[in-house]
């Protein structure tokens, strides 16, 4: 026998569902959105840890001549791919995926080698958008279906731990974190 | 839809997500609508340049290593370079760029940084690109 038409088994359905569907993503999400929020003190995708180096000074002549000195001093592998000075007495080599800056009157040098921190500098690719393309269309939907999570949430249970009880309480809860912000933010315009 | 069917179709849209293994990397629109103006010819005569769509070409020297929203690009002419800025996530420019050789497009940009006391610097201008695309190669 057909069972008649009822809204909240459909909402649960949806929210159950959906909750399948988003739970990947969102963990995802949340790593990268922990690690971005703490972007100014800490480069999450990145660690860079250059390495300081130092050899006897050399002379300030014509970039070549300076690369094939840098390169001999510091026994690095083979010329450069690029080069470049910013001053006359500051040069910088670049080797595919890492680089050297130097100061050849100070007889210091820096070796960066840039490493991709595991986990987060993937779930930072994913969550900053950087594939373009169709990741945008898959994110926009997951984008849909979290609101759609978020919404049925609110439906899913009744009576006193349901939106009509402790339900409404703890979603003001939710929301008044945002709005203190906001209304601050007005308040207080940059 | 069946979930096996929908597992399918989140790995295929993933797939195509990934950027294709090129040597030629483009970003934002790319470039090849501006006209190419050496970057020390930028730097020499600004006034001239200054909100015009121009086209520029260098060795990446530097890259922002928190969100890749800018990347500096060496002159023609030494101890010269420019800012390639975009707006945060519009284009990442990847750490890898740096020492590659890159084409930018975007808006010559004039900067007037006020004087800091704190910071003991003077007033300031700064010349960069409001970048539309780049293409890295």
């Amino acid at each position: 026998m057909k069972r008649p038409w009822n809204w909240r088994r459909l909402n649960r359905a949806v929210h159950r569902d959906a909750g399948y569907l988003v739970a990947g993503l969102t963990l995802v999400y949340a790593v990268s959105g922990v690690a971005v929020n703490h972007k100014a003190d800490w480069n999450s995708s990145w660690s860079l840890a250059p390495e300081t180096r130092r050899f006897a000074p050399l002379p300030v002549t014509d970039r070549d001549t300076m690369a094939a000195a840098l390169v001999a001093a510091l026994s690095l592998p083979g010329p450069p791919r690029s080069s470049f000075r910013r001053a006359p007495e500051q040069i910088e080599l670049y080797y595919d995926g890492w680089s050297v800056e130097a100061d050849v009157t100070a007889g210091v040098a820096k070796v960066t080698r840039p490493r991709e921190r595991p986990v987060l500098r993937d779930a930072n690719y994913l969550h900053l958008n950087e594939p373009k393309g169709a990741w945008t269309w898959f994110a926009d939907a997951y984008g849909v279906l979290l609101g759609a999570l978020a919404v049925t949430g609110l439906f899913v249970l009744r009576g006193r731990n349901g939106l009509g009880g402790r339900g409404k309480w703890l979603a003001m809860a939710g929301i008044l974190p945002v709005l203190a912000v906001l209304v601050w933010r007005w308040v207080n315009p940059a | 839809m069946r979930p096996a069917a929908t597992t399918l179709l989140a790995i295929a849209a993933i797939a195509a997500a990934s950027p294709a293994l090129s040597a030629e990397t483009k970003y934002g629109s790319g470039v090849g609508k501006a006209d190419a103006v050496k970057i020390s010819e930028l730097l020499g005569h600004p006034e001239k340049y200054v909100g015009k769509a121009v086209r520029v070409e260098g060795i990446v020297t530097a890259v922002c290593a928190k969100r890749g929203c800018w990347m500096e690009l060496a002159s023609d002419k030494e101890f010269q370079s420019i800012k390639v800025k975009v707006d945060d996530g519009v284009m990442v420019f990847p750490m890898e760029a740096k020492g590659k050789v890159a084409a930018a497009e975007g808006v010559f940009t004039r900067i007037d940084v006020p004087a800091d006391p704190k910071a003991g610097t003077g007033p300031e201008i700064v010349y960069r690109i409001q970048g539309t695309g780049a293409v890295i190669r």
